[in-house]
């Protein structure tokens, strides 16, 4: 890469993604009004008629997990993007011990998640796998997306770009965690006396490219790119829990609870007032939405 | 030639008893009292005196042909005497012009600093230390004062005077040429300050660390604008402590354009100084070429961004856009008077 193009990628990040951002706020507000014209709104905040949910009640334990990583995921978004536009005086290195601190947490949420999905008793890995009908009907869920079709096929606890999304979440927190560490130039391990940014990048990218703080300048770029990949894909991700499972966000929150009654798609009568399940009109039923619902991170 | 020595030894006596009369004069207390503040204030001629030079020729005991001192002025000493009988009132104002000028010092700033007593130093460094020429009566312009008190460093600290003469700062002389903007070139004090002057504690460094825009920025204000970058300028400005300061990169006293050849700034020099140590911590590793072309960004990022085509579509969109609306809401605002 050459020198100009090593600059202007720095500036380029900054503008493409400051101006991505205020774009997926605006289409989120548009999809949001495309609920209001089409009824659904009216049908979820007004009649309060939500999906049904397979894993309702939600346990305290995964709301703990997921609150505790929300709070994690948001101290590390605003600590990076402190470090990176320092927007108040004389907290640089405070913030990166936050950031280094929550980038802890999540990792050792991860790893846990990970043994959970695989070798715990439960091992619910197969709620992730993205099989060959979740790729058929992939354009049905689009389409009920962009307000074509009325409903998207329930295939299982997550739907298609749910899965594609938790699935992506993994390597991208373990890219993250690794070019993190590897803006570590100075603090040097003990034993084998080598820095962070040589043992993770120095040691075969930097003489591929010419030095460890070379490596170190396109790992911090890396770690840029993905930072704002999580940003978008989480903003995303609270604005449909909220148009799509308010009922479960809200449980999620201790605001709100969903019925037990109304799981594995059982529908019954409201046990609360303005509680009422979606009957589920034909195989293809509205989709359990419940990814802050049933999701343990 | 012994002929010539009474007159010599009657000289010699008669300069004596003068300057034992003077020197008794200027006991605190035993002769003339310092002016009040109201004295100074009514009598600009002793003010000008005592803080900003003499305007006012006084009576000179001082022998003809050497500068006229007025060695009946009050003499400096520690403590709440001499200097600061006067100086260590804050109310101590003249009026200049428009303005009020403070002549007040204070001594619990001034004994923290520096030059305040210390181990090495017990008595601290008088007053007399700097203003070298403080009984003057010789005609001095504000100009003139200044200088003198604000070059008054060389007397002790030579290495950095001698740095400071070799660098942009220093004024240029040249043969049958006055540098031009004489005038215009920073002396020692207007950096380091005056009274205030840290001491080199790791307070001290911290402050100092932190004093940019007092030290480089008043001047160099586009350089101050444009250091914006992240990693450098922003952090910097936000109190980073680990952000290079202006002189962790240039350089302290031999201040030199980047254009010259010997400028830490100096495409030559960079990796050296990228790849250096600033307050005893090493910033970059392994710095080449292609790594230090990151440092175009540090004054030039600002400029990047206003260069780059969409960032500047999207400025002007906002621009327009704020424009209309602004537009509309007068329209709407005149329709209903």
């Amino acid at each position: 890469m050459s020198t100009l193009i090593l600059t202007q990628v720095n500036v380029w990040l900054d503008v493409v993604f400051f101006t991505l951002y205020p774009i997926v706020l605006v289409a989120l507000g548009v999809h949001f009004l495309g609920n209001v014209l089409t009824g659904r709104a009216y049908r979820r905040f007004v009649k309060w008629q939500w999906p049904e949910h397979d894993h309702a009640p939600i346990k305290a334990l995964p709301k703990f997990l997921h609150f505790q990583h929300l709070v994690c995921i948001g101290l590390l978004v605003l600590s990076g993007l402190y470090i990176r536009f320092p927007f108040f005086t004389g907290g640089r290195p405070f913030m990166r011990g936050v950031h280094y601190f929550a980038m802890t947490v999540v990792m050792v949420n991860l790893i846990w998640r990970l043994w959970f999905a695989y070798g715990s008793r439960v091992r619910d890995y197969r709620e992730f796998v993205v099989n060959r009908r979740d790729i058929t009907t992939m354009p049905q869920v689009l389409m009920y997306y962009v307000f074509i079709k009325p409903s998207k096929p329930h295939l299982g606890k997550y739907n298609v770009m749910q899965k594609s999304t938790y699935i992506l979440f993994v390597p991208m927190l373990i890219v993250q965690a690794l070019t993190g560490l590897a803006l570590l130039e100075f603090w040097k391990l003990p034993v084998i006396n080598m820095t962070m940014s040589d043992l993770i990048v120095g040691w075969w990218l930097g003489p591929l490219i010419g030095s460890t703080s070379l490596a170190v300048a396109y790992a911090r770029i890396v770690h840029y790119v993905i930072n704002w990949l999580f940003i978008l894909l989480v903003t995303i991700h609270v604005y449909l829990s909220v148009s799509e499972d308010f009922a479960a966000f809200l449980d999620f929150f201790g605001l709100g609870f969903l019925d037990k009654r109304h799981a594995q798609g059982k529908a019954g009568p409201a046990a609360s007032p303005g509680h009422t399940p979606i009957p589920a009109p034909n195989a293809l039923a509205d989709d359990v939405h419940g990814a802050t619902g049933s999701d343990l991170l | 030639m012994y002929r010539r020595l009474p007159l010599v030894v009657t000289g010699g006596l008669l300069l004596t008893l003068l300057t034992a009369g003077s020197a008794a004069a200027a006991q605190p207390g035993m002769a003339k009292p310092a002016p009040s503040t109201s004295q100074m204030l009514s009598q600009p001629a002793t003010a000008d005196r005592t803080a900003t030079g003499s305007a006012a020729p006084a009576k000179s005991l001082a022998p003809a042909g050497t500068a006229p001192y007025a060695l009946d002025f009050t003499m400096p000493t520690l403590g709440k005497s001499g200097c600061m009988v006067c100086h260590g009132d804050p109310n101590l104002i003249r009026i200049k012009g428009d303005e009020y000028v403070s002549y007040y010092v204070s001594e619990a700033v001034l004994n923290a600093s520096a030059h305040g007593p210390s181990k090495k130093t017990p008595s601290g460094v008088l007053c007399t230390g700097c203003h070298l020429d403080f009984a003057s009566t010789g005609k001095h312009s504000d100009a003139d004062w200044k200088r003198t008190a604000r070059m008054a460093c060389r007397a002790c600290h030579t290495l950095e005077d001698d740095a400071y003469g070799k660098g942009a700062h220093a004024v240029n002389n040249r043969p049958g040429q006055t540098d031009p903007n004489a005038d215009k070139k920073p002396l020692c004090g207007d950096c380091h300050g005056a009274h205030d002057i840290a001491r080199l504690d790791a307070n001290g460094l911290a402050a100092l660390h932190r004093n940019g825009w007092q030290v480089c920025g008043r001047c160099h204000q586009k350089e101050w604008q444009s250091y914006a970058d992240y990693y450098h300028g922003a952090a910097y400005k936000k109190g980073a402590p680990d952000a290079p300061a202006c002189w962790d990169c240039h350089g302290a006293h031999e201040i030199l354009p980047s254009s010259d050849r010997r400028s830490p700034t100096n495409g030559t020099n960079l990796a050296a100084t990228c790849g250096g140590e600033t307050a005893g911590k090493k910033c970059h590793t392994n710095v080449n070429d292609e790594f230090l072309s990151y440092a175009g960004l540090i004054h030039r990022r600002a400029a990047m961004l206003r260069e780059n085509w969409l960032y500047s579509f999207i400025r002007n969109a906002q621009t327009g856009i704020s424009d209309a609306l602004s537009n509309i809401a007068d329209a709407v605002r005149s329709w209903f008077g």
